[in-house]
């Protein structure tokens, strides 16, 4: 079955898993070797797994609502500026979690810039921030869905006299459906993996425990026990998304048109920039105001910013050669998974999950625990820090790869390879051109998800290399507010260039 | 796309510049700091300026760094370990070298390892926070904190470094049943948890809460940065851990390959203008006979502070995280 062209590409994947395959193996000789121990009872095993899995659920459904929401409006309605909305909606995802929980903190309860109302801790407040600020997983990786749908089978279903709603939910939705699902799973072990967010906001979860094991404990096996179990958890979610998965080439034989935008009435116009000016509002508008409130009266007192600029060199520098990086490797597991679908690819599909839905700050101190051991030369160095990145954030742009890549035929391989084309010939001028708009959107995922790292780089950056994140971080912590806010501000005004210059020029219409 | 992948290559080159490498043949003096930048690079700068000498900071969380250490071994690029409490600088007590009587004998014994293989550099005094708005009585005791009339006023960061010494500090004092019974009951009490200190002083600051137990710094820092007038440092003044005093410390390593820059360092951290430096920047207490406490605070010797030997810390830090959790503080 296996045709020799794709020869290349298998081994291209099994590297690209190596790094992924590194953390959770590494956990699993830790707690093997050392004898596993946990310190938490029983009873609170459970409200942690109760707790987990709400928290996954309500997230994923309402963050991928939003996301197909803001990624409707942006490719499909004819609006002002269609472009820097498609951008601003991506821009959320690069903020840290544990700045948008400060933020919401600082701007409710008494003294807040809303005080009106109270500081929503708990659940509530979790869910809210984490569907807020994840929203952009699912809206990066349904552009290049919604933009590849062949315009003829929604003209079709009108021609037959379908309505707009109809046509959305019965053409559109269904040949989204593949990527609502990976989308999904995106967010839904993004937020298994998110201390930020409920450490702040308490909400109880299994990555809070876990980081205050490794935080109060000289003692590292009930963390990584811990790690273990919520790593099943994972596991589990991967499982039921395969029983339910529906896998479809979305490809048609014919060529495709390009389509053009919908002209929405007045009313409607308003209701789709509110929609995204509401999102934008919440989710941007809330965190640069508080961090403007908090830089005004620092600078006031006389306190100083620190040094931004020498570390947004770094974290732009390290976030855009790990998203390149990352490209080039998920490009040959997106290859096997959608053109060679069967056993095989189902395990690399699965293998490529390994270091996301695990905490980042275990899969740090497992990556460090490997490069003691096996990688001396690489610990502590830019290369190893990179190499982790991509296996942590490999999947970000496999998912949107795959999308792409799916909706674009193998025949038009072939005849390439049938005019004469070599296969290099081939992968550059046919298959890459074909697969931009997916790479870019994931692309752009993996750099911003880069941005704003903070456990896995404070373990393994070589020494003195300061990013934006760190800064933050550690500013916070300390009480520098002023420093803080400059960093976080800093940090939004950084990402949105690359993000918006990419964004613009390779997903146009 | 190929102009975006040479650009970014680019940038790769750009940045590798920036990573702070160091490049001399006897290399520069490395330090594991648990202490923050903020807090302490202008030092650091000092003494590169002072001494001539080159220093290469890994920042980090004190026990995060560690655990690094710990993890790293003998093949520990580190020189040197200057970290924000006695509990991480315990844990690695193996690792590193014994100090000259010279410098141990700089510092009250009180706030030095007992087998002089660290040395506090400045102190942190746990301290109860309130509003100076709120009609709570101001405890006289750390007991006093888990009186009915706290109930849902307390702040707490359980999970913090700091609250985990403090609980260490008690178990030492009042043996294992006695802290479980504390935290058991602060439990019960409805304390209002957070992540961190900084948080909770803010939060009393803006009248969400009465109080909480931090450290005495983070008010100072916070007013330092144009709020913090709502709010009020208390020491307790019973003798108990409430007002446990936990210096910061620095220790070299066994294995360093630089032993007189080392020294160098830790004889700089105290000597009267970096103990000044903490007294007036960072707001902890110079442990230096002669210089100065930060304003705002009484002095030291005013503080009734428990006697607590510090080097047996790290020994119950496990136990102390382990109580917290099953008292449901976390």
């Amino acid at each position: 079955m296996r045709r020799p062209g794709y020869r290349g590409w298998w081994a291209a994947a099994g590297v690209a898993l190596l790094p992924t395959v590194i953390p959770p193996v590494s956990l699993l000789f830790q707690v093997v070797g050392s004898g596993s121990a946990l310190v938490i009872p029983a009873g609170r095993l459970m409200a942690l797994l109760v707790n987990t899995t709400l928290l996954t659920i309500a997230v994923t459904i309402t963050s991928v609502a939003i996301g197909l929401g803001t990624a409707w409006i942006t490719t499909r309605v004819r609006l002002p500026l269609r472009r820097g909305w498609m951008t601003l909606a991506a821009l959320p995802l690069v903020v840290p979690s544990y700045v948008a929980a400060l933020t919401v903190i600082a701007a409710t309860g008494p003294g807040g810039l809303l005080p009106g109302i109270p500081t929503p801790y708990g659940f509530p407040g979790s869910w809210l921030v984490l569907s807020f600020f994840t929203a952009p997983l699912a809206h990066l990786s349904l552009i290049p869905a919604l933009r590849g749908i062949d315009p003829a089978t929604e003209e079709a279903a009108t021609g037959l006299g379908a309505g707009r709603w109809k046509v959305f939910g019965s053409v559109t939705l269904p040949q989204l459906r593949p990527t609502l699902v990976a989308s999904g799973l995106l967010v839904g072990l993004y937020t298994i993996s998110d201390f930020g967010a409920v450490s702040l906001l308490r909400y109880d979860t299994f990555t809070r425990a876990i980081y205050t094991l490794y935080r109060g404990q000289i003692d590292r096996r009930p963390s990584a026990t811990l790690s273990l179990i919520l790593m099943l958890l994972a596991v589990l979610i991967l499982l039921v998304e395969r029983r339910y998965r529906s896998r479809a080439a979305l490809h048609g034989r014919r060529p495709r048109r390009a389509r053009a935008l919908l002209r929405l009435t007045r009313p409607g116009r308003i209701a789709a920039v509110s929609t995204l000016g509401l999102y934008a509002l919440a989710s941007l508008g809330l965190p640069l105001m508080v961090m403007g409130v908090t830089l005004a009266r620092g600078l006031d007192a006389g306190q100083g910013i620190g040094s931004p600029g020498l570390e947004a060199a770094r974290s732009l520098g390290v976030a855009l050669v790990a998203s390149v990086v990352t490209v080039v490797l998920a490009f040959p597991v997106a290859m096997v998974i959608t053109r060679r679908p069967g056993r095989l690819s189902g395990w690399v599909e699965s293998a490529m999950w390994g270091a996301y839905s695990l905490p980042h700050i275990t899969v740090g101190v497992a990556a460090v625990g490997f490069a003691l051991a096996w990688a001396r030369p690489l610990y502590q160095t830019l290369v190893y820090l990179v190499i982790i990145y991509a296996a942590i954030f490999l999947p970000q742009v496999v998912g949107a790869a795959q999308d792409s890549l799916s909706r674009a035929s193998p025949d038009l391989e072939y005849a390439s390879r049938g005019l004469g084309r070599g296969a290099l010939a081939t992968l550059a001028r046919v298959t890459i051109p074909l697969a931009v708009p997916g790479i870019v959107a994931g692309g752009a995922l993996a750099f911003l998800s880069v941005m704003k790292e903070l456990p896995a780089t404070l373990l393994l950056r070589p020494n003195g290399f300061e990013t934006l994140a760190i800064r933050i971080w550690s500013s916070t912590a300390e009480g520098f507010l002023t420093r803080a806010s400059a960093a976080g501000l800093v940090l939004l005004a950084v990402s949105i260039v690359p993000l918006f210059l990419v964004m613009s020029r390779e997903l146009r219409d | 796309m190929r102009r975006v992948v040479p650009g970014a290559l680019l940038l790769a080159a750009a940045f590798a510049a920036c990573g702070g490498e160091g490049g001399s043949d006897e290399g520069p003096l490395v330090v594991y700091s648990g202490r923050s930048e903020e807090l302490v690079a202008p030092l650091i700068e000092d003494f590169e300026s002072s001494s001539g000498a080159e220093v290469e900071v890994r920042y980090g969380d004190s026990g995060e760094l560690a655990a690094t250490l710990l993890a790293e071994g003998e093949e520990t690029e580190a020189d040197l370990f200057f970290a924000q409490d006695p509990a991480s600088l315990g844990a690695v007590t193996d690792l590193m070298a014994e100090l000259p009587e010279a410098t141990l004998g700089l510092v009250d014994a009180k706030y030095r390892d007992r087998g002089g293989r660290w040395v506090g550099t400045s102190g942190r005094v746990r301290v109860v926070v309130h509003n100076t708005g709120s009609d709570v009585p101001l405890p006289q005791t750390i007991d006093d904190t888990i009186l009915p009339e706290w109930a849902g006023q307390l702040g707490v960061a359980p999970t913090n470094g700091s609250f985990l010494a403090f609980v260490s500090a008690m178990i030492l004092e009042r043996g294992e049943d006695g802290a479980r019974e504390w935290l058991e009951a602060l439990a019960t009490n409805d304390p209002v948890e957070f992540d961190g200190n900084a948080p909770i002083v803010e939060a009393i600051d803006n009248g969400e809460l009465a109080g909480g137990l931090v450290n005495h710094y983070y008010l100072l820092r916070l007013r330092a940065e144009g709020a913090g007038q709502n709010a009020e440092n208390w020491f307790i003044p019973a003798g108990d851990v409430g007002s446990l005093v936990m210096p910061a410390g620095v220790a070299i390593t066994t294995d360093t390959a630089n032993p007189d820059g080392a020294q160098q360092f830790v004889d700089f951290l105290l000597a009267e203008e970096a103990q000044s430096f903490f007294g007036t920047e960072t707001f902890e207490y110079p442990l230096l006979e002669g210089v100065a406490a930060p304003e705002g605070v009484p002095a030291l010797s005013e503080i009734n502070s428990p006697d607590i030997d510090l080097s047996e810390l790290a020994g119950v830090l496990d136990l102390a995280t382990r109580l917290v959790a099953e008292a449901g503080l976390v």
